[in-house]
């Protein structure tokens, strides 16, 4: 017999979610946003240089799930499905300003490095939070996405809408960076 | 995400803390969308649409009931029937006129008894054609050709929306034992360890 894993239990309470959501079920919309709140903002926070407008772009993400979560037709890719949102509502957030150009241009491919493994301890997290702001914005993307959700780079791909070698190259590149930094103790 | 990756997650968020008067000013807002949306831009107008077109409509079946005789419906029937269309024409503009009047919406709720009333009405016109055509007036059978079709437009909505609704419900039924399954998986496990 199969028994469910962990990364099955979050799934099937995802889809559970989002069929209850799909329901016009109030509390289901309350639990997901206390679910998935604290996540959405710290990636979002990362995307976006203001605070403020942080908060306003979380706004509009509910918004968009209010309005969107009925052609979510597999609930088990809710977190991709969301963190899409967030991205796109952050990047039209800044459409006119140098943000938006940030998030289209690294066109690097190094599709034969491996998929990184986890290999930050939780004594590192506030350290690697403040190296975090001074990668540039697409590697932070990532591994923040890497960090907060432990999405593998094919989820990741599909989040920031690049190829699988391109995340796994800024992935490599962003860890390297963060444990140099770590390393050297640059990080105030 | 195994226990290591969570605690670094949720440490790498405690280390960014929100600024109280963002979040206050965040959490206020959302309060609002959740229990009492604000009516504002295109659903506003199409509200003001279509309270306009269920006062027109009313009033003109109203009109029609009262002198049916000398205009259209030549039966009592008819203008029986024509009344139940007024009268439901009528209870929609009051029930939209109430959401404007409030000004907010909430969640989940607004769609249901516009809903209900749209099909009430399908099988309304479908009736009149019907005993239009089986009381021998002019173009009968291409009225009831019509509200034939109305009928079945209106029926294959209906028999869509409700085996949807259906299936969410078993879906989420499932979904449920499933939950609980992996729960009590995860406690038997935990014993074990």
């Amino acid at each position: 017999m199969h028994l469910p894993t962990g990364n099955e239990k979050e799934a099937a309470y995802n889809e559970w979610l989002v069929v209850r959501c799909q329901q016009g079920d109030k509390e289901a919309f309350e639990d997901l946003i206390r679910r998935w709140e604290a996540r959405l903002f710290y990636y979002i926070r990362r995307l976006t240089p203001q605070e403020e407008d942080a908060w306003d772009v979380l706004q509009k993400v509910w918004l968009a799930v209010i309005g969107g979560i009925r052609m979510l037709h597999d609930g088990r890719l809710l977190p991709i499905w969301l963190y899409r949102i967030a991205r796109n509502s952050a990047a039209s957030h800044f459409r006119a300003g140098r943000a938006d150009r940030e998030f289209r241009e690294y066109p690097e491919d190094l599709s034969d490095i491996e998929q990184p493994d986890q290999d930050f301890t939780p004594e590192d997290a506030e350290q690697v939070h403040r190296a975090l702001d001074n990668l540039a914005l697409p590697f932070r993307e990532v591994l923040t996405l890497f960090f907060l959700q432990g999405l593998s780079v094919g989820e990741i791909a599909r989040v920031v809408d690049v190829p699988e070698g391109t995340v796994k190259s800024r992935l490599h590149h962003a860890k390297r960076a963060l444990r140099s930094a770590l390393a050297k103790g640059a990080v105030p | 995400m195994n226990e290591s990756q969570e605690r670094f997650c949720q440490r790498l968020m405690a280390a960014d803390p929100a600024t109280p008067e963002f979040k206050a000013k965040y959490e206020k807002e959302m309060n609002m969308l959740f229990s009492d949306r604000n009516i504002e831009g295109m659903p506003k107008r199409k509200l003001i649409v279509q309270t306009t077109l269920s006062l027109a409509v009313g009033a003109a079946a109203a009109v029609l009931a009262a002198f049916g005789d000398k205009l259209f419906a030549e039966t009592a029937l008819e203008r029986r029937l024509l009344s139940v269309i007024a009268v439901f024409m009528f209870a929609m503009a009051i029930y939209l006129v109430r959401i404007m009047i409030r000004g907010k919406v909430n969640l989940g709720t607004y769609n249901a008894p516009l809903e209900g009333l749209g099909w009430t009405m399908n099988v309304i016109i479908f009736g009149i054609f019907a005993f239009n055509s089986f009381f021998g007036s002019p173009g009968g059978l291409q009225l009831l050709g019509f509200g034939l079709g109305i009928l079945i437009f209106g029926g294959v909505n209906k028999i869509g929306h409700d085996m949807k609704r259906a299936d969410l419900r078993t879906r989420e039924k499932l979904l449920r034992l499933e939950c609980q399954f992996a729960e009590l998986t995860e406690k038997v496990q935990l014993r074990r360890d």
